[in-house]
């Protein structure tokens, strides 16, 4: 199977993928995803969080076969060797630590501090049709970044994506 | 104007000069017939622009000197404009149609155009040296060329000749000299001699059209006869030889190297399979595309299923949410999983990933070629 991945471009993560039986998947952002990516996540309402990641910020490669990629895509990331996909797609650690949300921040926390670079930081808040794009990053030798946001009290569809760590798609209640 | 006059002589006639020249006239006037009516006017050989290196020795600036290299043109009134040696082109020529101060970078027109000029040496006053002369033009003079008009047919070749501008390229300036050269500017470029026929028929028993001269690597077309007729278009493999790359039979079969691409037939049905996550694109079968889907000329049928998602123990249980497909083809598939071992027992959601098949069709109603 040729397999074809969706990723943002700016933290690598892997938000989608195709393979397709004898032929070669297309590896256009545009034939693959559309304008857009949404990511959709059920909340406690009842109603379905979508989460749009525009093809501004995304980037398409095709890469080598990984089965694993289509029972968690957000575990998986593309690497670059000088603005090129590598070939094999990187397995990224898991982490269930509690991401917070109160009325004016989104905070963030990775288990483990980054000791060599920063690591930058996407995260996507839907406050009902309303998507908020927040965008930072985790400094050198800390573990957690607060972005900062202003959503009424309830449960929202959040998206993390975290450079390195696997990519978390949660229901946040505002605390 | 009157019909070719043929010069007819007799014994004892008296020859005249004019008789003598009606004779050469004749003559001249059968090629430029020839030249103009039976081929398309332009460059036949050579005449490219070629450069070297120099250097100012006042300012050590670099620049090009510019050359038009032998070859041979026909003009649009038959005249054939022969160019014998390397022409170095003058840079005071350039300076004084389009002035010292050229604008830098911008391409000027390079036209050759045929002249009569006198012979020299002892048979002077008996010769017409055919000749010709490299003109420069301004800028945007090269929309000059598509409005000449031939003239007339029954016209003698005019003598002096007629001007008639043949494109040989541009060249740049800068800095008091010439700093370049490019063949095409402002979407028009040199113009290259051409074949009027309604027929053209091999000797051979083959016929081969091609891009250029000889290259390998380059597309050429034969048609071939003999006892298995037939179409190749492929590349020049120098030779003489093409490789096919597609290959029509004399009866009717059709052999392609490549994949094929066009209108599907009615009836006929592609098929394309795999796995995708939630929120992708489904792809369509080679060949077909979303506008033929959504124009309603190609039908797709949509199977998907959603793959089990690997849980952390074997007592999780799972459920689909939301399998499908939109109406943009879009893939819908989100999981939900509940383990009532783990602490505490919680249901999580994630996107999923579904198998999929996907069949177009050209429905007969809808267009597609009757096959």
């Amino acid at each position: 199977m040729s397999l074809s991945v969706v990723y943002v471009a700016e933290t690598g993560h892997v938000v989608g993928a195709v393979a397709v039986t004898g032929g070669v998947a297309a590896v256009d952002v545009a034939s693959l995803a559309g304008s857009s990516l949404p990511i959709r996540i059920s909340i406690p309402t009842g109603e379905t969080a979508v989460l749009p990641l525009s093809d501004r910020q995304l980037a398409a490669a095709t890469v080598d076969d990984e089965p694993g990629v289509f029972d968690n895509a957000f575990g998986f990331g593309v690497e670059t060797v000088d603005g090129k996909p590598k070939p094999t797609l990187a397995r990224l650690a898991s982490w269930t630590n509690e991401i917070k949300l109160d009325g004016t921040r989104l905070t963030v926390t990775v288990p483990l501090e980054n000791t060599s670079r920063a690591a930058k930081v996407i995260a996507l808040v839907a406050e009902g049709q309303t998507v908020h794009l927040l965008v930072g990053e985790i400094p050198v030798n800390e573990k957690t970044v607060s972005l900062p946001v202003t959503v009424d009290t309830g449960e929202h569809g959040v998206l993390v994506l975290v450079e390195g760590w696997a990519g978390r798609l949660d229901s946040v209640s505002r605390s | 104007m009157t019909a070719p006059l043929r010069p007819a002589f007799h014994e004892g006639q008296v020859l005249a000069a004019a008789d003598l020249a009606a004779t050469v006239e004749h003559a001249r006037g059968a090629a430029a017939r020839h030249a103009k009516y039976l081929h398309d006017w332009g460059i036949a050989e050579g005449l490219a622009l070629t450069t070297e290196s120099r250097t100012d020795p006042a300012t050590k600036g670099r620049f090009v000197e510019v050359t038009v290299s032998p070859g041979m043109a026909v003009d649009g009134t038959g005249r054939e404009i022969v160019v014998p040696s390397p022409v170095v082109l003058r840079e005071s020529d350039f300076a004084e149609v389009n002035g010292a101060d050229g604008l830098p970078d911008e391409p000027y027109p390079v036209f050759l155009t045929a002249i009569d000029r006198s012979g020299t040496g002892s048979c002077a006053a008996n010769r017409v040296e055919e000749t010709y002369q490299v003109l420069f033009g301004r800028l945007g003079d090269e929309r000059l060329v598509a409005e000449q008009q031939a003239p007339p047919v029954g016209t003698p070749l005019a003598s002096p000749p007629a001007r008639w501008l043949v494109l040989l390229g541009y060249v740049q300036w800068g800095d008091g000299h010439f700093m370049g050269v490019v063949p095409t500017a402002r979407k028009v470029g040199p113009r290259y001699a051409g074949v009027r026929a309604d027929t053209v028929t091999a000797r051979s028993g083959s016929l081969t059209l091609r891009t250029s001269s000889a290259v390998e690597g380059q597309p050429a077309v034969v048609v071939s006869g003999g006892e298995q007729p037939e179409l190749v278009f492929g590349l020049y493999q120098g030779g003489g030889a093409v490789s096919p790359l597609m290959t029509v039979a004399a009866n009717g079969n059709l052999s392609i190297e490549g994949s094929f691409s066009g209108r599907m037939s009615v009836g006929s049905v592609l098929v394309t399979s795999g796995i995708a996550t939630d929120g992708m694109l489904l792809p369509l079968p080679s060949g077909v595309t979303r506008e033929q889907v959504a124009d309603g000329r190609v039908v797709v049928h949509v199977q998907v299923t959603p793959r089990t998602v690997p849980t952390a123990t074997a007592f999780a249980l799972q459920s689909p949410v939301d399998v499908g497909v939109d109406g943009d083809g879009r893939v819908r598939c989100r999981v939900r999983v509940y383990d009532p071992t783990a602490a505490p027992a919680v249901v999580t959601e994630q996107p999923g990933a579904v198998d999929f098949l996907v069949l177009a069709a050209v429905p007969a109603t809808n267009g597609g070629d009757q096959g």
